[in-house]
């Protein structure tokens, strides 16, 4: 079949053109992490955050990344803190976007999934004419969630225990040492939670006598869903400086949450910097009872003092009028 | 005298014999020359006259008298003897009719001693048997005697007799009083005065070298000799920190004492608990000895140093305490460098050592520490030598491949002093891209990564290795790379097509997920007409000039156009499934990667020649975990 003049001008310019596009760049390497939004403990009225960190291996240019979601019957509850659309600027090997889910509080118990794709490409009016079919490239992010009932629970994800000093003595009352206990803690239910208590048992450094067994005075806070936070537990002690091991157990309601021994060093009074001990709050019962005397004497009288001036002023005015 | 009297008479009738009559002429003879020489020696008395008689009488010094009688300034007695090197002072007080000065003299005996004109008395005996003289005094004023005691001679016995006297120094006739006193109705301050010797402290030693929390004993050979309390002398032990001792206070010197026995008859001996913590090295510890009436010992032992070593014990760690967190210290480990390491990751514990977490010469007692950090299926077992290195699932510290890329310091500040026996530290490690994800949808979801730590002090003792109470997730880490930018055809008339599928694009592994793709296009047109993605078609497809998006094919291998294994390309709403299943990259330097096969078909409507431009979209996804 003959091939028309104009046709086949073409197909020369056509030719020309593509072979000059078969010398190829290299792309920069992109990834997301984590590749997902998943939580099967969502529950209604729930605020969901997943960070997303977007990287960039090579970021010599700005880019256009472009968010879409796949999310039948939820997409509603889905959105990004940085909007649809955003640029990754030049020099940022890492941006990290939040994709925020809310619950509505009529959900239904139920399971979801869907995909956001986040697509990355060169500022509009940046790439070159005549680029020829340039490549994009974009990473799915998949969306597994899923509404249920209330969950209260919670991992400790690590503990620590700071510094402290022995208690001391002073206006005749015993203010004891003060054991801050610092517990990392991911709540992993869908409702505000957190451990309920925490109780020392504390040995000598042998494990063989028993000395005291404390709880935490101070309230524990309590951690948003879904969070990982860090929260104190204080516990006073009124044994003196000296090396012990303490078994400690993080309540969670009635249930163990964790138990383990550690260390536990006490100091002499003034061997730690910045160390605050307890105040009144730390105080033994009868001390407590001391202060509340010394402090509630002294008022009672006065308002009893005072009770009677105004009777008395009271009778004196009857009399007058009488 | 009966015997006598008949003497006499024999005498008598001896005259009558010729043996008597001489006898008495030679005693005649004797009395008269006698007389004469007499009369011839002496001046011969002038001649007496009636009116010219004189008298003269000599009236003889007398010894001075006790106003107060001699007694024990302090009383030296049994229950309050005299430590041998101390003083014993006898008072009393004297009068002297003539008013002549007066001297206390202290003797060992009850002879009279001798009184000097002009100066001190002196012993019945001579001054071996004096205790003291007091100085010259005034009468009427206490006089002092007093003496300087020592371990020996002549105060060598417990119980001393004296005897005070009171003398004068009388120039003519030094007198000294007739009657000695005791102090006996002064009680304990009455004669004798009573010695303490210091006790016998023959040798010391300790049972040293010990650790942190245990036992320092020290011993000594020790006694006393004194008995006149009816047993021998108790002795007590002190062990000082530095040297400085006092028989009234104990140890003076800095720090105080280590330990101090109690009252015992011999060997006195006392032990200290070596509290935790305690720095590990030589302690200085310096023993004193003195008996019940705090008389210190005299040998060489006292005062020495019986020092002694506190252990160097290997410090501990509590698997409570350690923790594996990500380069924020919040959450799951996140990577976030594709095709490379990346860095921040940390290992905290709290480290105790029983030696304190400071040592002896103010620095850290804890010096090193390797972690070992991996995937919970390894195990800690199989993480631990250099082999066991594998950047996927086993980061051992031994491993020169990541060795350099853990480092392990102390917390500043978190040891407070010598007092103090935990420390905290950090390890600050970096993880290749490919390491093994555990979260969610991987196939180590039921694991976790964990770590172990060793801790190592200034002795090179190390704690045991020590797992993580909890660990953490390894975070999925979707990355990947695509080396084309363009996707080239080649030169096709109208209505001709790519076939097979030769155009290849690749996708790379560089996270640690295995991939699949979606894949989406868009509508061609010419270079003229093209103002960017997705604006060919934006008032409907021209058939002369616009390539629609189906008329581009893929597929995972070079087959025919036709071919059903070749995709049609969709739009963005519906982007094609290329099951392309890039393998998990498990080796850092040689990336999982495979291709994609593109093709295109000229419509045959096409009219314009040229250059037509379009922009196709690459979207990688984890694929199925059995295809990583």
């Amino acid at each position: 079949m003959a091939i028309p003049t104009w046709r086949l001008f073409g197909v020369v310019t056509f030719a020309l053109f593509l072979v000059c596009l078969s010398a190829n760049s290299v792309h920069a390497g992109f990834g997301i992490t984590p590749p997902y939004v998943e939580n099967h403990r969502l529950t209604r009225g729930t605020v969901y955050e997943q960070k997303i960190t977007l990287v960039r291996s090579d970021p010599t240019e700005d880019l256009q990344a472009e968010i879409t979601m796949n999310l039948p019957e939820i997409e509603s509850w889905f959105s990004v803190d940085r909007g649809n659309k955003f640029i990754l600027p030049k020099g940022s090997t890492q941006i990290p976007i939040v994709v925020r889910v809310t619950v509505p509080d009529d959900a239904d118990y139920e399971a979801h999934q869907g995909t956001i794709r986040i697509r990355t490409s060169a500022l509009e009016g940046s790439a070159p004419s005549g680029s020829g079919v340039t490549i994009a490239l974009g990473a799915q992010v998949d969306v597994n969630v899923e509404v249920v009932d209330k969950i209260y629970d919670f991992e400790v994800r690590k503990i620590r225990s700071l510094d402290l000093e022995e208690g001391r003595r002073k206006w005749g009352l015993f203010f004891p040492g003060k054991i801050s206990f610092l517990m990392t803690i991911e709540n992993t239910g869908n409702t505000e939670y957190g451990p309920t208590k925490v109780q020392f048992e504390i040995y000598d450094r042998d494990m063989e006598t028993l000395l005291e067994t404390i709880e935490n005075t101070n309230r524990i806070e309590k951690i948003p869903p879904f969070a990982i936070q860090e929260v104190l537990a204080e516990l006073p002690t009124r044994l003196v400086a000296g090396q012990y091991k303490a078994k400690y157990t993080i309540f969670k309601g009635d249930e163990v949450a964790q138990q383990n021994v550690i260390d536990l060093s006490i100091s002499t009074i003034g061997a730690i910097p910045g160390y605050e001990g307890y105040g009144f709050n730390g105080l033994s019962l009868a001390d407590k009872l001391k202060v509340a005397a010394a402090l509630g004497v002294p008022l009672l009288i006065l308002g009893a003092l005072g009770v009677t001036l105004v009777r008395r002023r009271q009778r004196a005015h009857a009399l007058r009028s009488y | 005298m009966l015997h006598e009297l008949r003497t006499s008479g024999s005498f008598f009738r001896s005259l009558r014999t010729t043996e008597g009559k001489i006898t008495l002429l030679s005693l005649c003879s004797g009395a008269f020359l006698l007389a004469l020489v007499g009369i011839v020696l002496f001046e011969t008395p002038e001649p007496v006259r009636a009116d010219d008689v004189s008298t003269s009488v000599t009236v003889l010094n007398t010894p001075p008298t006790w106003t107060v009688n001699a007694q024990e300034l302090v009383a030296s007695a049994t229950s309050t003897p005299t430590n041998s090197g101390a003083n014993i002072t006898w008072i009393a007080t004297a009068d002297d009719s003539s008013g002549d000065r007066y001297y206390l003299l202290i003797c060992k005996t009850s002879g009279l001693p001798t009184a000097n004109a002009n100066t001190a008395p002196s012993c019945n005996g001579g001054v071996a048997n004096q205790w003291a003289v007091s100085a010259s005094t005034t009468v009427s004023v206490q006089a002092a005697a007093a003496t300087t005691t020592k371990e020996t001679f002549p105060f060598e016995n417990e119980k001393n007799d004296w005897f005070a006297w009171v003398c004068d120094g009388n120039a003519a006739l030094p007198r000294c009083f007739g009657t000695f006193t005791t102090g006996n109705e002064f009680g304990d301050n009455g004669s004798p005065f009573v010695i303490n010797h210091p006790p016998v402290f023959a040798a010391t030693a300790n049972d040293g070298p010990e650790n942190p929390g245990g036992t320092v004993t020290w011993s000594s050979t020790s006694y006393d000799n004194d008995v006149l309390s009816g047993a021998n002398d108790q002795i007590r032990l002190f062990v000082c920190r530095a040297a400085g001792f006092s028989t009234s206070t104990g140890c003076t010197g800095a720090g105080g004492g280590w330990a101090t026995s109690t009252l015992t008859a011999t060997n006195a001996a006392t032990t200290t608990d070596i509290v935790v913590p305690t720095r590990d090295g030589l302690y200085d510890a310096f023993v004193y000895l003195m008996d019940e009436h705090n008389h210190a010992a005299t040998s060489s032992f006292q005062a020495s140093n019986s020092s002694f070593t506190v252990n160097n014990v290997a410090p501990a760690l509590s698997s409570a305490t350690i923790s594996l967190e990500d380069v924020d210290n919040v959450g799951n480990l996140t990577l976030a460098t594709p095709e490379g390491q990346t860095s921040g990751f940390e290992v905290r514990f709290t480290a105790t050592d029983n030696n304190s977490c400071q040592n002896i010469v103010s620095g850290n007692e804890l010096t090193s520490a390797i972690a070992n950090i991996y995937r919970t299926g390894v195990g800690s077992t199989s993480c631990q030598v250099s082999g066991d290195y594998n950047s996927n699932n086993c980061y051992a510290n031994a491993s020169p491949l990541f060795s350099p890329y853990i480092s392990c310091t102390q917390d500043g500040g978190s040891c407070s002093g010598s007092s103090d026996s935990t420390a905290t530290w950090t390890c600050t490690f970096s993880v290749w891209y490919n390491a093994d994800p555990t979260d969610a949808s991987t196939p180590w979801t039921a694991e976790g990564w964990q770590t172990t730590v060793q801790i190592g002090d200034d002795d090179f003792a190390t704690s045991t290795l020590t797992e993580s109470l909890s660990g953490n997730e390894m975070t999925s880490f979707l990355a990947f790379n695509v080396s084309q930018t363009t996707i080239a055809f080649g030169s096709l008339e109208p209505g001709q097509f790519n076939d097979p599928l030769a155009t290849t694009t690749d996708l790379v592994a560089i996270g640690n997920v295995g991939l699949d793709e979606d894949l989406h296009g868009d509508t061609m047109c010419t270079t003229t007409e093209w103002t960017g993605p997705d604006t060919c078609d934006t008032n409907g497809i021209n058939p002369a000039n616009d390539i629609p998006v189906n008329n581009q094919k893929i597929a995972t291998s070079s087959v025919a156009y036709a071919a059903t294994e070749a995709f049609t390309l969709t739009g963005s709403s519906t982007p094609t499934e290329l099951t392309i299943r890039v393998p998990k990259t498990t080796a850092t330097s040689s990336p999982q990667e495979r291709d994609t096969y593109w093709g295109i078909n000229i419509p045959i409507a096409i009219t314009t020649a040229g250059s037509y431009e379009g922009q196709n979209t690459i979207t990688a996804k984890k694929s199925a975990i059995g295809f990583w």
